[in-house]
């Protein structure tokens, strides 16, 4: 039974929504409970705590500091697309009248007002609740809907030398007034300035964003796969199919904020599941493997022309998005003692790029290339169960105690996914109970 | 940014009074009775119809139908020349040949008409009689007062007095009937034996514009006295075509004589006086052609009534021809304005040649530079500049929509605007009202802004580095492009004319590093392309060698560094040794 996915592909490569896609990408698969006997419900409550944000992993593979995961540079070029707002897009396309020939010692491409280091950390914690049913031919209905509580702060800061104030001089009174202003207002550009740009750009949540309401909803059936076939007079095969779908209730990327990331995919998804197990007295091996397709989905996307990060209000757009596919494996080593079910698990999860599509030109390559992500990770996780006991009748209820942990140690694109978890199913028996 | 032209302000307000703009003909000549001979007043050549040429100005004339002067000249248009001659003054000689030129050849107004001798006729004491004689029997009685030998005797032994007030040693010329006031004399070149009375006004601007560039009497360079006696000549000429374009003498009854503008919308077109001390609504223009039709040949009846129609033709208004206009007036005040007189100062005045305030004549051009620029050549919105005027732009009232300037054009517009804007920085020697004072004052910032935008263009659409190699020291090549071809190169006279015209801006008006440096690099391109063979199809007229050497010399003396300071010598000093022996070949 998987009852959580937080899903983020970053539609909107802006200033720190492309700091910070990389937190919550990939899905995380985060509980599997089994089949529930037929006529039991289960309720599930869960609590799981993500290290601070402080670094992430890039395309490379590379752990990087978020302290400055991204460096704008506020040279011409990168002012003309529009990354330092629309006043410094304005001086910059005034500039480029003097000397459109793009030669190297251009105006446009001697102006630098320095490089701005943009980054930020986040806290982020989840919830979730689930509710499972066990149905005839041990069959379970679930579904299971995560409360996200995500905070982000944005830190700016502006280096390196500024020569506005030379390229003024050098003008002389050939420029208007207004340029010879604007680039004497330049010559003195401040962190604070280049924040009031990206808001003039409609941009709000530049300082931070906070985002605390629910993920996708999921709900499935899992099910098992005929009896469990010996093997051996010791080793047995059991395998468990599931079916699910991912409703899209969760945030996805508002072009006009920010610093935002998304906590759902914004479509809807459909998924299967297969896990052969090989047990033998206490012990078990396990491969679960998952796949979801997504449909397309309408959103609302802020489109660079080239590879602009603070994109213009004006390039908003209706786009087509449809996520690409979900794949999973992770290979279980478990215990089962009678009350105590410790187990390992290494996983490999990989979100296959994004399609975008939308009426005006741009660059989709960006956001599409920004969508595929790759993680591994291992995790340990300890059950504590006294449903063996409630059965012999030694404990008054039937639960299961989780606590988890896990680390990410390999990522391409993807946030840090180390968490600690602690997670509680009771078992409530119904009249439909078989015995 | 909000990039907006300011408006210049009206000068309709001018309030400074502005007299006679000549001094008139000496008022001792006792026996002024005009009869003109009809015989002896060629009428000026027909011009060929405004023709939107490669640059925008008007009046080329084929060499079938020019003079054997003009024929000897091969460029296609003569004002075009005239405009080059104006700014180089690099050919003294060919000069003063056109200068004598237009002194012997008769023009399209009568001298009867013009305000100056029309005055001096009618307050001749001897011709008081004819006040009783009723006037419609003026061509018949005239000619028993004055036959046309006396009248041009008269007004030559007036002119000789006048001008000999700074030429003692000047004596006229040898034909008597030669020395006359006839306004709007054809270009010389042209030929002379048609019947129409016409006016082209570029051809006004271009006459102007010759006289002017040599100096007049402030030329360093004309020892002569014959030189200087013509030019002095030239110039009361000037100033009387002036004083009759805006009508701004008259009767003193009320009646205005002459007047050529028109109302800066055309909704009417009839030719009037535009004297911005009574005219507060409706700024005038100069503008296109004009013909003349005269009630009669009677130099007498023409001095009593006047009469004469002139009739525009309705042609588009291109701007090259409003800003050569504006340039000239701004040369025009230059030369006149106290603060460069020296030691002429004492020729102005009311017993000197010229009116003190003669300077003034020049600044009524302004009201429409600011009307034609601010509300219609210049679109603020899309900092665009358009080449001609057309229907409802003429009137304000349509979107500007038309081809953009091109860069001949373009150049005359800052080179008019940089005249202007030197000419107004420092005012304090113009007898003005403190309105009229604040008002030009706050003209300059205008100037600048104008001259900005056409820099801007000429970067913006034309001004790209030359594909070929080679540099001059630090100084890249650089060229002119045609904006909707970039692999052609405007032609070397676009090149010259468009470089000097930048200079002249850079040194007097807008001061800027970065386009002394691009400057210099469009001079590298000039001498590049000065020593690559000559493409055997480009048009080799007397215009682009005096614009070349007005642009070499220029840069010469713009503070260039070697190598390229060397380069533009040789090729500077190639060019006049061409531009001699045309002379040569040219001059008797």
């Amino acid at each position: 039974m998987t009852f959580l996915r937080i899903t983020s592909w970053n539609t909107a490569p802006c200033l720190l929504a492309f700091c910070l896609s990389a937190f919550l990408s990939g899905r995380a698969w985060a509980q599997y409970a089994g089949v529930v006997p037929e006529g039991v419900i289960a309720v599930v409550g869960a609590q799981r705590n993500y290290v601070d944000q402080k670094k992430t992993w890039n395309d490379r593979g590379q752990r990087i500091s978020l302290s400055n995961k991204a460096q704008l540079r506020f040279d011409g070029e990168h002012l003309l697309r529009g990354e330092g707002g629309a006043k410094l897009q304005s001086l910059a396309e005034e500039l480029q009248r003097y000397d459109p020939s793009g030669q190297s010692q251009s105006l446009l491409k001697r102006l630098n007002l320095g490089t701005l280091d943009v980054g930020g950390q986040a806290k982020l914690q989840v919830q979730y609740f689930g509710l499972a049913i066990g149905l005839p031919k041990r069959t379970t209905f679930y579904i299971a809907a995560p409360l996200i509580d995500i905070e982000v702060k944005t830190q700016f800061h502006l280096r390196g030398s500024n020569n506005a104030g030379e390229i003024r001089d050098e003008l002389g009174t050939l420029a208007y007034d207004e340029l010879r202003s604007g680039l004497g207002q330049a010559a003195l550009l401040t962190d604070r300035d280049i924040k009031a740009s990206i808001e003039a750009a409609q941009y709000t949540g530049v300082d931070s964003w906070r985002y605390h309401n629910l993920g996708d909803l999921l709900t499935g059936v899992t099910f098992d796969i005929g009896e469990s076939l010996p093997l051996t007079d010791t080793v047995r095969l059991s395998m468990q199919g599931e079916a699910f779908a991912s409703v899209p209730t969760g945030h996805v990327d508002h072009p006009d904020v920010l610093s935002d990331v998304s906590v759902g995919s914004g479509a809807w998804g459909f998924g299967l599941a297969f896990t052969p197990t090989l047990s033998w007295s206490d012990w078990a091996f396990g491969l679960e493997s998952n796949a979801l397709f997504s449909l397309s989905g309408k959103q609302k996307i802020r489109l660079p022309e080239l590879d602009e990060t603070i994109i213009s209000a004006d390039r908003k757009t209706d786009a087509t998005v449809r996520p690409g596919a979900d794949w999973g494996t992770t290979a279980v080593m478990a215990y089962n003692h009678r009350w105590l079910q410790p187990q390992y698990r290494i996983s490999w999860k990989r979100h296959e790029r994004d399609s975008i599509q939308g009426r005006l030109t741009g660059n989709y390559n960006t956001l599409m290339d920004a969508s595929e992500k790759q993680q591994f990770e291992q995790s340990l996780w300890i059950y504590f169960s006294t449903i063996e006991l409630y059965r012999e009748k030694l404990f008054p209820v039937p639960l299961r105690l989780k606590i988890a942990g896990n680390h990410l140690f390999k990522g391409f694109r993807s946030f840090e996914n180390n968490f600690f978890e602690v997670q509680l199913i009771s078992f409530l028996p119904t009249p439909w109970m078989t015995d | 940014m909000v990039l907006r032209l300011a408006r210049w302000k009206k000068m309709s307000a001018l309030a400074g009074v502005f007299t006679c703009a000549l001094g008139c003909v000496n008022r001792k000549s006792s026996a002024v009775q005009a009869q003109q001979n009809q015989v002896s007043t060629p009428s000026p050549a027909t011009r060929l119809p405004l023709e939107d040429n490669s640059w925008g100005m008007s009046g080329w004339l084929p060499t079938s139908e020019r003079d054997a002067l003009g024929k000897k000249i091969p460029d296609s248009s003569l004002t075009d020349l005239f405009h080059a001659l104006s700014a180089c003054d690099c050919m003294p000689q060919l000069q003063t040949a056109l200068t004598q030129r237009i002194n012997a050849t008769r023009g399209a107004l009568p001298q009867a008409l013009t305000p100056a001798i029309r005055t001096e006729i009618l307050s001749n004491s001897k011709l008081k009689l004819l006040e009783i004689i009723p006037r419609p029997l003026d061509n018949i009685v005239g000619g028993i007062f004055a036959d046309e030998t006396t009248v041009a005797e008269e007004i030559h032994s007036g002119l000789l007095s006048k001008i000999q007030k700074a030429e003692p040693e000047w004596k006229g010329t040898s034909d008597a009937t030669k020395l006359h006031l006839d306004a709007f004399v054809p270009l010389p070149g042209c030929m002379t034996s048609t019947d129409a009375r016409t006016v082209l006004m570029t051809e006004v601007w271009s006459r102007w514009g010759l006289v002017l560039s040599q100096g007049g009497p402030w030329s360093t360079l004309r020892t002569s006295v014959a030189e200087k006696g013509l030019l002095w000549q030239e110039l009361l000429r000037l100033l009387a075509e002036g004083e009759y374009l805006f009508g701004l003498a008259g009767n003193g009854k009320g009646e205005n004589w002459g007047g050529l503008t028109l109302p800066i919308d055309l909704q009417i077109t009839s030719a009037g006086a535009f004297d911005p001390r009574t005219t507060f609504n409706q700024v005038r223009f100069l503008t296109g052609q004009l013909d003349l039709a005269l009630p009669s040949n009677n130099s007498l009846a023409l001095a009593r009534n006047g009469g004469e129609r002139w009739t525009w033709r309705n042609n588009p208004i291109p701007l090259a021809e409003q800003a050569f206009q504006w340039w000239i007036a701004a040369r025009l005040l230059h030369r006149l304005r106290p603060a460069q007189r020296g030691e002429l100062t004492k020729y102005f005045g009311t017993d000197g040649i010229l009116p003190e305030d003669s300077y003034q004549l020049s600044l009524l051009v302004l009201p429409a530079l600011d009307a034609l620029l601010s509300e219609r050549f210049i679109d603020e919105s899309t900092r665009s500049i358009q080449n001609s005027l057309v229907g409802q732009q003429i009137a304000g009232v349509s979107s500007q929509s038309g081809r953009r300037a091109d860069p001949l054009t373009l150049s005359l517009l800052l080179s008019a605007l940089t005249a202007w804007g030197a000419e107004l920085k420092d005012i304090s020697d113009l007898q003005l009202s403190q309105e009229t004072t604040k008002q030009l004052a706050s003209a300059g910032p205008s100037f600048l802004r104008g001259a900005q935008l056409v820099v801007q263009t000429f970067l913006a659409d034309y001004v790209r580095p030359r594909a070929s190699e080679g540099s001059y020291g630090t100084s890249a090549p650089w060229t002119l492009l045609s904006p909707t071809d970039s692999r052609t190169e405007l032609s070397l006279r676009v090149h010259a004319q468009v470089l000097a015209a930048l200079i002249e801006t850079e040194r007097t008006f807008m001061p800027s590093p970065y386009l002394r440096s691009r400057i210099a690099q469009l001079a590298a391109g000039l001498a590049q392309r000065l020593e690559e063979p000559k493409q055997t199809t480009e048009t080799n007229s007397l215009a682009e060698s005096v614009w070349l050497q007005t642009a070499l010399r220029a840069a010469l003396s713009s503070g260039l560094t070697s190598p390229l300071q060397d380069a533009l010598l040789q090729q500077a000093e190639t060019l006049q040794n061409k531009i001699d022996a045309f002379e040569r070949s040219v001059l008797p």
